[in-house]
């Protein structure tokens, strides 16, 4: 029996041996901070971009295929950043156009201007809202969608939103352009937020070509246009065309983007009865870069998966080790033990086991989890991984246990009327337990790249984020190289963290490898 | 004598190992059975209807020429609320004692035993009328005779949907590539590895051991994936799918043909070889550094043998078969994630087969696939086995 002081004892002068190797130090410090990034994101994300990473809501306002917000320090080209403009202000419509009206015919008598606004206010009172917005842009590569969101909304309206743009030079001629309306849409009344996306507008296209695009375009350039059908929201995004300076080739960005103050106001009005409250209403730009590590083409924040991933890898990378390592420890032990045909039978048993292919077996019964139960789940990949990979470390274990078995102290236990049960479990097992940490840490990696590999099948949880579907996704998007580094970076990160500690931990326990 | 019976029990050993697998696999493929083979029999039974109507043929003159079968499955249906049963039907027919039916339905009646008749051959083809444990063990036999039917979808990169045809086309192209880019690592590390025995703690053994580390863990479809974007779509050296047809213009041309199927194998082989490398080399120094230990070696050069024949006379020799152990397994290791990367690769063998079928949900080409890659693993195993014996003087030298 192992005295707890002794264990302690033993735990220091392990340690005290550890730390003379930099490598396992190493190993041991990412390993911590991989752990930290697998714990974090329950307290950083909603759940559900983990269980429904697929389709989680909150992806719609992310842009897509952005890079991360870092690029910015080092591109000379600067890149939009997400923002989501609240208004400035915001007035009751009839307000908004008796003073319209007001300007418009130069009323300066007070008494008219009362008259004025008592007129409106009867005619249009909670009839609507306008807001206004300010943007301040001063980039160099637009965003590729602009979207209103719109919530809160008591009844049926109509929304229309009116731009103008920072005052330019063309041709030197200062000029500013104004588009009202841009674009008009009706909402229903709903509880939740009303996305409305203009990257595909074909109205604000139509704005676009007929008030900027056919009077500032090179008249060449917007024939030849014209007759591909390039004018269109199809092809191109209308609201990355807004931030595009105007001259010849501006509808391919060639006058680079105009900077300054974009203005824009959003009209409200209730199709039928009245607005009591003012729907709440915000202008998102979601920018060209995003986060931490960019996002991907569904717009799926890449760190959040990044994070996410870390903890399925550990848990099938842990999970896979300790189990396969118990099993194949107390296989090899006991096989060992007993000895005679017992220990033949189980080594034949090891040996087909241990010669049947991984992979093919590891694809087929994936599958067949996935047909026969609907659905496949870490779980799953890892219960079959288990069945099929404990063999290898059984076969040495049982060849190091034959040896141990031979040594006077379990001689002596036998002696004194142990039982087998006591001799395996008390005198055999503790003797082997380093070289079991050992194993486990070596075996990670192995667990993490088989999961990966299934996932690039496509044979994986297709609901949660892992690393190897991030690559796998990433396959036709090359060079996005936010997207195509950081999973496998992670990956190979993970994998050398274990095979480090491992590494360590062997040449610790292994005394040969030691002189090397 | 003893590399001879060595030989017969690895021979044997193999064996088992093939036929366990396979058991295991048909217990998967049986479970799966009750869904793809029952698809595969309805569509068997279409087709045979749809061809009987194209030419033309009468159901009942078909019917006449399968009366054994009828009577053997007894083969009965209902028809119009009564049961018939085809052998009486079709007997009676041939006697014409049937002039009291119409002959709408006498055909009607013909093509209903005609079809049940296919379906019945179809199932007992399948095995569906067995018991569970006979039926695996029919599937084990028919992947031993390599019999795996017709492909449910089409793979035009395989060029045929004769399952066979298709699963052979794949191993072969698999172990085209994979034997080339074996030879190079097993040539590098050899040499790698000796380099760093020889000067222990010296920069190349440094930085190569560390290289191995790193390349362990390293995920080749993704070095793969930033391989071809290297040199496909940045460098331009080479193409980025390797499953482009060959051009006519040099068809026949054995030299260009070669030249050409080089071209397209350099990205697949360099991934694999430089995620394989290091892993190959450090196994192969720790094996060197083990053996020089040993006391033969210290005599060798006590007695005066020059160093580099110390080497390659006595330490390559008496390393070579684990080495050549260690490098293989190491290597069968990577085939796991170099199997995945024919995938980013572009590379029509059984990695893509793979790939292919589990897009198309086409069960018995995932089946054959996997019994194919189980006979070609314990194949190479065999054959690792085979070398080892012939390297190892003790093998030969038993009795």
């Amino acid at each position: 029996m192992v005295e707890w002081s002794e264990l302690k004892k033993k735990a220091i002068e392990f340690w005290n041996e550890y730390r003379r190797f930099k490598i396992g130090l190493v190993g041991l410090g990412v390993l911590i901070v991989l752990i930290v990034m697998a714990v974090i994101p329950s307290f950083l994300f909603p759940p559900e971009t983990y269980y429904n990473w697929n389709n989680y809501p909150g992806w719609q306002l992310n842009p897509r295929l952005a890079p991360p917000l870092w690029v910015n320090y080092f591109s000379t080209k600067k890149y939009t950043p997400p923002e989501t403009l609240e208004p400035i202000e915001y007035e009751e419509l009839w307000r908004y156009y008796a003073e319209t009206f007001i300007k418009l015919n130069n009323i300066t008598d007070p008494q008219v201007i009362e008259q004025v606004y008592d007129a409106f206010e009867k005619q249009l009172e909670g009839k609507g809202y306008v807001y206004f917005y300010e943007y301040d842009f001063k980039w160099d590569v637009p965003s590729e969608d602009i979207m209103i969101l719109v919530s809160n909304v008591t009844t049926r309206i109509s929304l229309t939103l009116g731009i103008t743009r920072p005052i330019e030079t063309y041709q030197g001629q200062e000029i500013q352009l104004s588009f009202y309306p841009a674009f008009t849409t009706d909402v229903t009344a709903t509880n939740g937020t009303v996305i409305i996306h203009l990257y595909n507008s074909e109205k604000l296209m139509q704005v676009l070509v007929k008030d900027m695009i056919s009077k500032y375009e090179d008249p060449e350039i917007f024939r030849n246009a014209t007759e591909n059908n390039i004018l269109s929201a199809r092809v191109m995004s209308p609201a990355k065309l807004l931030f595009y300076k105007v001259g010849p080739g501006m509808i391919f960005g060639q006058q680079g983007t105009l900077k300054g103050v974009y203005r824009f106001n959003i009209t409200v009005e209730a199709l039928n009865g009245s607005l009591k409250y003012p729907p709440k209403i915000e202008i998102r730009i979601p920018g060209s870069c995003y986060g931490v590590l960019g996002t991907d083409f569904r717009g799926r924040d890449i760190f959040v998966g990044i994070l996410w991933g870390s903890r399925v890898a550990l848990m099938i990378g842990i999970v896979y080790a300790v189990s396969v390592v118990l099993i194949g420890l107390i296989y090899g032990v006991v096989s060992a033990y007993a000895g005679g045909l017992v220990d033949e039978i189980m080594q034949r048993i090891n040996e087909v086991l241990y010669s049947i292919p991984l992979l093919p077996f590891l694809i087929l019964f994936s599958y067949t989890v996935r047909e026969l139960y609907g659905g496949l789940t870490v779980w799953h990949v890892i219960g079959i991984l288990i069945i099929f990979a404990w063999t290898g470390l059984a076969i040495v274990v049982r060849s190091m246990a034959l040896q141990i078995k031979e040594q006077p102290f379990v001689e002596a236990a036998r002696a004194v009327g142990a039982s087998g049960f006591r001799i395996v479990f008390k005198h055999i097992l503790p003797q082997l337990m380093p070289y079991a940490f050992a194993s486990m840490a070596l075996a990670v990696p192995g667990a993490i790249l088989i999961e990966a590999g299934l996932s690039f099948l496509g044979l994986s949880d297709p609901n949660i984020p892992t690393w190897g579907k991030m690559i796998y996704e990433a396959q036709n998007s090359l060079s996005s190289w936010w997207w195509v580094l950081s999973p496998g970076i992670m990956i190979a990160v993970t994998g050398m963290t274990f095979v480090f500690i491992g590494n360590a931990l062997d040449t610790i326990l292994n005394p040969k490898l030691r002189k090397l | 004598m003893g590399y001879a019976r060595y030989l017969a029990f690895r021979a044997i050993n193999s064996f088992i190992v093939l036929l366990a697998a396979l058991l295991i696999a048909s217990i998967a493929f049986n479970a799966l059975a009750d869904r793809t083979v029952e698809a595969m029999v309805n569509e068997k039974v279409n087709q045979v209807r749809m061809q009987i109507q194209q030419r033309r043929i009468e159901f009942i003159d078909v019917l006449r020429g399968v009366a054994p079968k009828l009577l053997e499955w007894n083969i009965t249906i209902t028809y119009k609320g009564r049961p018939i049963s085809c052998y009486k039907f079709t007997k009676a027919y041939e006697e014409g004692k049937l002039t009291n039916m119409s002959k709408d339905d006498i055909n009607t009646i013909a093509e209903y035993c005609f079809l049940s008749y296919v379906r019945e051959r179809e199932e007992v083809r399948w095995g569906l009328n067995l018991p569970p444990y006979l039926r695996i063990l029919l599937y084990v036999y028919k992947s031993l005779i390599l019999d795996f039917g017709e492909a449910k979808a089409k793979y035009p990169q395989f060029g045929t949907s004769d399952i066979r045809a298709m699963v052979l086309t794949a191993m072969g192209r698999t172990a085209l590539l994979f034997t080339t880019a074996y030879m190079i690592n097993v040539a590098i590390a050899l040499f790698l590895g000796l380099q760093m025995a020889r000067k222990v703690g010296s920069i190349l053994d440094r930085s190569i051991s560390i290289v191995a580390m790193i390349s362990a863990s390293l995920p080749m479809f993704w070095v793969g994936m930033l391989m071809i974007y290297v040199f496909a779509y940045v460098l331009k050296w080479f193409p980025s799918q390797a499953m482009e047809p060959i051009p006519e213009s040099i068809r026949g041309n054995i030299f260009a043909e070669l030249q050409w199927w080089l071209w397209h194998m350099a990205v697949p082989i360099m991934t694999i070889v430089l995620v394989g490398f290091g892993g190959g080399a450090y196994a192969t120094r720790n094996l060197v550094i083990s053996i020089m230990q040993e006391d033969f070696v210290t005599t060798a050069r006590a007695k005066g043998v020059p160093e580099r024949k110390v080497i390659y006379g006595h330490v390559l020799r008496a390393a070579s078969p684990p080495i050549v152990t260690s490098i293989s397994l190491g290597f069968i290791g990577t085939f796991f994630g170099a199997i995945i990367s024919e995938v980013v690769f572009g590379w029509p063998g059984m990695g893509s087969l793979y790939y292919l079928a589990l897009y198309n949900a086409d069960v018995p080409v995932l089946m054959a696939n996997t019994f194919m890659f189980v006979f070609l693993f314990v194949l190479v195993k065999f054959m690792l086995e085979i070398i080892y014996g012939f390297l190892d003087p003790r093998i030969k030298a038993s009795r």
